[in-house]
């Protein structure tokens, strides 16, 4: 399990003027659970859309699986095993949970027997949603929903999952449920690349983490070493330094 | 008794017809948000396209499904030329666009085929068919039961296909819909089609009906108008409703007010539903009722 699935060397992406990643190299290994840190606007949601293709980077290297990404369309991308569970969930309202399910495979839409196992193969992850099947994902709570967007970005049958603040906005409770279920689907061997507004619980549960500050890395290592991590605690944790 | 069941017939049969004619534009207004004002103009070019078609000796009717495909295909192209690039400016930006398409085709329309009127007169063109004391004229039956076939086959088509589960996908959020790896740029340009064939197939419908004009665009864009903010922007089957709604009226106050009263009618109805209920008959979900109701 230490082959390198996503190999990002030194990327650097804008808006227009606005530079937002400055050098940003990192590394997912195939299977691993890593988590990118960060505080709000430092360009963790902007490097999980160049990964999946939305935005252009203005230099630098995405590779998976040995092979360059930064040419490719969405779709391309995501035929070659990145899907994305975005933020703020994006579900299809008006649709039912199923629908929003097949459209996950979009790409793959015309192999018809093959849904129908994947979509089997994601309820066996997510059971809740069996029941669900013909429901609005519109009408459904925010955790639910939230599985909804995660078993939709599985029926890719992807190798790597972009998660972006999967927990945002949920209750305590669904917030434990949802972490769960990403551990469930990284035991399943899919690698997961996870935002996390709460550094706490972000680094408690995943293997390695990096730290985005303004658009650079400034740290990054084992999730467990930087729980324990100086600059870590100071500003991600909450705590005061005890230097 | 007689004579107010003709009307509510002749009026439902016209709506039908108006239903197709809408369905077009809210199609395209709730996938895209473009409110297309050169929606009229695409009637008239499906009009003279039938026209023409019917000169070279097609049926008008059998005309209908060339001119639905014809106009689908100048959809897809002037969306990709003229209005893909504007998807992401102001929408001061389309509306500018889409009023100097409407320009330019009616002033194209002059110069091709002057300003005459151009009639579509096949041989059963003044059949009545009567049933009881009603008499109803063949052309708008036909027009009628072709229009609900279209309407049918749209909402079939964005139901049950592929394609149309992107459209409404795209429709609902556009950027979740790029997240699975939709074309969106796609997704407009096909539906952007297939509102204007909605348009044309009109045009073809109503063509043994009505003449055919330079400047006969400016009506259907208003009547689309009016049935679609009575509809409810972006609802597909407020655009059903709403064309019956408006055909009805259109009807009525013709024959109990005065044939005249048409462009008055559509106005006062306009400025009432805006008064009154802004969202339309069936509310203002736009965009997001295309997943929902069908
Ligand atoms: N589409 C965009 N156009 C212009 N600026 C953007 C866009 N998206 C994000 N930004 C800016 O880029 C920076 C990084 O944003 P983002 O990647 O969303 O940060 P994070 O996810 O870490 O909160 C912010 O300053 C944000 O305002
Ligand atoms: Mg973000």
């Amino acid at each position: 399990m230490d082959q390198v699935l996503l190999q990002i060397n030194d990327l650097h992406v804008a808006y227009g003027e606005l530079r937002v990643l400055q050098g940003v190299s990192l590394q997912v290994k195939a299977g691993e659970l890593v988590s990118l840190l960060g505080g709000n606007g430092s360009g963790k949601s902007t490097t999980q859309k160049t990964i999946l293709g939305f935005v252009r980077p203005t230099s630098g290297q995405i590779l998976f699986e040995g092979e360059r990404l930064d040419t490719l369309s969405i779709p391309e991308i995501i035929r070659k095993g990145i899907t994305m569970v975005p933020e703020g969930r994006r579900v299809f309202p008006f649709m039912a949970v199923r629908e929003n399910l097949l459209l996950g495979a979009w790409v793959r839409r015309n192999e018809r027997a093959e849904l129908k196992h994947d979509l089997e193969r994601v309820l066996e992850l997510f059971p809740i949603l069996r029941t669900r099947l013909n429901q609005l994902a519109g009408s459904m709570s925010g955790g639910e929903q939230q599985i909804v967007a995660m078993a939709r970005a599985l029926m890719m049958r992807p190798k790597l999952v972009l998660m972006d603040e999967p927990t945002m906005g949920l209750a305590p409770k669904l917030v434990d449920e949802v972490l769960e279920l990403i551990q469930t689907v990284n035991r399943n061997g899919i690698a997961v690349l996870l935002v996390e507004q709460n550094a706490r619980t972000a680094l408690g549960f995943t293997d390695r983490a990096y730290v985005l500050e303004r658009g650079r890395l400034v740290i990054e290592g084992p999730s467990k070493d930087l729980l324990t991590n100086e600059r870590v605690r100071s500003a991600y944790l909450g705590e005061l330094s005890q230097a | 008794m007689d004579i107010f069941l003709q009307l509510l017939l002749s009026g439902l049969l016209l709506g039908g017809v108006y239903g197709l004619l809408s369905l077009g534009l809210t199609l395209v207004f709730g996938v895209t948000r473009i409110v297309n004002f050169a929606h009229g103009e695409f009637v008239m070019l499906g009009m003279y396209l039938t026209y023409f078609l019917w000169q070279l000796g097609f049926d008008p009717y059998l005309a209908a499904p060339v001119v639905f495909f014809a106009c689908f295909a100048v959809g897809v192209v002037t969306q990709h030329l003229l209005l893909r690039k504007t998807l992401t400016m102001p929408h001061l930006v389309q509306v500018f666009v889409t009023l100097g398409i409407s320009v330019v085709m009616q002033a194209g329309a002059q110069l091709l085929f002057t300003s005459n009127f151009y009639f579509v007169r096949p041989s059963y063109g003044n059949a009545m068919v009567e049933i009881g004391n009603i008499r109803l004229p063949l052309t708008t039956i036909i027009a009628a039961v072709l229009a609900l076939i279209g309407t049918a086959l749209v909402h079939l088509f964005l139901k049950k296909t592929h394609t149309g589960a992107a459209i409404r996908a795209t429709a609902q959020d556009p950027y979740a819909a790029n997240v699975v790896g939709i074309e969106i740029k796609t997704v407009y340009a096909v539906t952007f089609g297939v509102g204007i064939g909605c348009a044309g197939l009109a045009g073809a419908l109503l063509a043994p009906i009505y003449p055919v004009y330079p400047t006969v665009g400016l009506a259907y864009s208003l009547i689309s108008f009016v049935v679609v903010v009575l509809g409810g922007l972006g609802s597909l089957p407020g655009a059903l409703i709403g064309g019956l709604v408006v055909g009805l009226l259109e009807t009525f106050s013709a024959y109990y007010i005065s044939p005249e009263a048409k462009e008055a009618t559509y106005f006062t109805i306009f400025i009432i539903v805006l008064l009154l209920r802004p969202a339309g008959l069936l509310g203002l979900r736009g965009s997001e009722t295309m997943g929902a109701n069908h």
